[in-house]
């Protein structure tokens, strides 16, 4: 156990000015590398900057918002607005548009539809539709199964089995068929029909990564600080452990809107979603459907817009979860 | 005065294959003002025993019986919210692993606002929307609760407290989190601070700094500390009384000085013989064996099958506390106290034997017969 400690050697910066221990040749010192830490926004950041895939969904999904909430002012056309019937793309319909009695060329970059609505206008004002449905569902589906999940995760027990049960009794239901359900039960159709139908239908899934996310956190040290210093239940659940659960929930969340614009598009091609008139993706596409022979565009161009949205969501959502990740991304360094 | 009275606690696990009796009728006293350590293995209960004075043990665990006193007022008669209103207020805790005992998503300055903001009333809401509010509006900053918890960081002597109060918990070392958890758990005076293994996840100077740490703020705020480690020197240190525990039960209470210069029970005399020593040679020897299953125990004093001294009678007869060597010295052995003559402990020596009261020992104060 005896350490040596000759005579001879000098303690710790008694030999300054000679390179004793404390002291080395100017040349050595080096500055201490560290690394800077990257805050969670900016962390996210790089991530989606360096994810080619996820900068690339990140900018249609950027395009996707902005058409959907400045579609008045970018549409060439109102959403009701008629010209020639099933004009294909490119063409113009040739007729008097602001009534002065001449005629004038209007051109329709994708086309007209059945109705001579211009296919273009309708898409961008559908956008707004798939988008308000998209996030509405998004709150919806979300705050029930957040608090489904918390619930489940920080009681357990009885309560944990009883909610986790539902939710099971929901997985067992593919969303759109249960969508279809609820749609039919509520009856009647419309935006706000759609909205809880897809919303409820989605629950699930928040539920389970929630109540995992939350059953480990319970586990944590600081959980039982916050109890040791007289926090309440509530309280615990939603300030102490919720914020320390909303990686994977903003990761679901970022996932989930793609599958409610199929959901939507789903249910307005089946005739089940909102009112006939109101362009949405899907209707548009199902209303061409039995022209396909002779005008493809109609149905082709409203699918292609879901096809890269989606797409694009999904791309970015998966950027999301890797920068999210921060140990795989670790991993990745080294 | 006593400040808390835990008499004849038992708090129990049941599970699957029985009920484990973590805390088996244990007696604790912890007067106003003073340090007490609770020493033991791993696995002997003492993070238990303190869950269960601040009435925070897992589900399923339960108090199966005794009474917690704190000021002559029972804390197992309380409801809930009175008990959750105690916690942080008049009882504080702090944790083992400071890495982990604060929530990284909140700052450290916020953390020791909310405790303040949750027990005095500094005229701020605690409600859910007013603490987002909060958030979102960035008002805490001005907040009464954001000045105390500015003041608690600088009482524990971190440097630049303004400045680190908007620091996350990964941005600060582990001793600093240790002092920024000691600075949460004294920021509404408490009277009583239960310290579960304070400075085990901290290197030997942080650790020193810690202690010094808590000694002193218990001067400043007047707390109790009840300090529970399985480090004799942290003890031997810090603590004016000693409370020894085995599997589930103390064995042996002391002062400080008392305890280490004259170990009585087998079990006490184990663990210090079996600390390595800096100062000289010693042979370190280990207890052989280990902390038994607490479920069940069959005999009667719980060291019996590991202890060097023990006989038949030892599985038979609950030993009682009995009077040993200096005041306030009490040792659960049959082999000590009433009868010197028995069996010479592995350590210690002649002369520590000599001193005990031999026949003094008139059972007084047993508390498991």
């Amino acid at each position: 156990m005896s350490t040596d400690t000759g005579a001879d050697t000098p303690g710790f910066g008694e030999r300054r000015g000679e390179f004793g221990p404390g002291e080395m040749p100017s040349e050595y010192e080096v500055e201490e590398e560290t690394e800077e830490y990257r805050g969670l926004a900016g962390r996210l950041v790089d991530g989606i900057l360096g994810d080619k895939m996820a900068l690339f969904g990140a900018v249609i999904v950027l395009l996707f918002v902005v058409t959907a909430v400045f579609a008045p002012y970018l549409a060439p056309h109102g959403q009701e607005e008629t010209f020639s019937f099933m004009k294909e793309p490119m063409t113009s319909s040739t007729l008097d548009v602001d009534d002065d009695g001449q005629t004038e060329q209007v051109l329709h970059p994708l086309g007209t539809d059945s109705f001579g609505h211009d296919i273009l206008s309708r898409m961008i004002f559908g956008a707004r539709v798939s988008l308000l449905v998209a996030l509405a569902t998004l709150a919806v589906s979300l705050t029930i199964g957040t608090t489904i999940g918390v619930l489940a995760g920080y009681y357990g027990g009885v309560i944990d089995s009883l909610l986790m049960r539902y939710v099971d009794f929901q997985w067992a239901f593919p969303e759109l068929i249960l969508g279809v359900a609820i749609i039919a039960l509520s009856g009647g159709l419309g935006v706000i029909n759609v909205i809880i139908a897809i919303g409820i239908a989605y629950i699930d899934d928040f539920a389970r990564i929630v109540r995992g996310e939350i059953l480990s956190i319970r586990e944590e040290e600081y959980i039982t600080a916050a109890r040791a210093i007289g926090m309440g239940d509530a309280r615990i659940m939603f300030r102490e452990m919720l914020p320390n659960a909303v990686a994977p929930i903003i990761v679901q969340a970022t996932l989930m809107i793609p599958l409610a614009i199929l959901a939507e598009a789903g249910l307005s091609f089946l005739g089940l979603g909102v009112k006939p008139t109101t362009p949405t993706w899907g209707l548009l596409l199902s209303d061409g459907r039995q022209f396909i022979d002779r005008a493809w565009w109609i149905s082709v161009m409203p699918g292609l817009a879901i096809m890269v949205t989606v797409l694009s969501f999904n791309m970015f959502g998966d950027g999301l979860r890797d920068a999210f990740d921060i140990s795989e991304g670790e991993v990745e360094e080294r | 005065m006593t400040l808390l009275d835990v008499r004849d606690l038992h708090t129990q696990f049941p599970t699957s294959r029985g009920v484990v009796k973590a805390v088996d009728g244990v007696d604790l006293e912890i007067e106003k003002g003073e340090i007490v350590g609770l020493v033991g293995e791993s696995g002997s209960g003492k993070s238990v025993l303190a869950q269960s004075i601040l009435g925070i043990v897992d589900s399923p665990g339960r108090i199966a019986g005794g009474d917690i006193e704190l000021d002559g007022e029972s804390l197992l008669e309380m409801s809930d919210r009175e008990r959750a209103e105690l916690r942080g207020g008049r009882v504080s805790m702090i944790f083992q692993d400071p890495m982990n005992s604060l929530n990284p998503t909140l700052s450290v300055g916020e953390q020791i606002a909310e405790t303040v903001r949750l027990h005095q009333d500094v005229g701020e809401s605690v409600s859910l929307p007013a603490e987002i509010k909060r958030k979102i509006l960035g008002a805490t900053k001005d907040s009464e609760s954001w000045r105390r918890a500015i003041e608690m960081l600088e009482a524990v002597e971190i440097p630049d407290p303004a400045g680190r109060a908007t620091d996350y918990p990964h941005e600060f070392s582990g001793g600093m989190r240790q002092r920024a958890m000691i600075a949460m758990a004294l920021s509404c005076e408490p009277d009583l601070l239960v310290a579960d293994e304070p400075t085990t996840a901290l290197d030997v100077t942080v650790q020193a700094q810690i202690l010094e740490e808590l000694a002193r703020l218990k001067e400043e705020f007047d707390t109790s500390i009840l300090l529970i480690t399985h480090d004799l020197a942290v003890v031997a240190e810090t603590c004016d009384r000693v409370n020894v525990m085995y599997a589930g039960e103390i064995v042996e209470r002391a002062p400080a000085e008392e305890l280490f210069g004259n170990p009585k029970h087998p079990y006490t005399q184990g663990l210090i013989a079996s600390t390595p020593r800096i100062d000289r040679e010693v042979d370190v020897t280990p207890i052989e064996g280990n902390v038994p299953d607490l479920i069940d125990i069959p005999y009667a004093c719980h060291f019996a099958p590991r202890c060097p001294e023990s006989d038949r009678e030892c599985f038979e007869i609950e030993p009682p506390f009995r009077p040993v060597g200096g005041p306030d010295h009490e040792a659960a052995c049959l082999k000590r106290g009433s009868d010197p003559e028995l069996g010479p402990g592995p350590r210690s020596g002649d002369a520590s034997r000599g001193r005990d009261r031999a026949g003094s020992g008139a059972g007084t104060e047993a508390t498991d017969d």
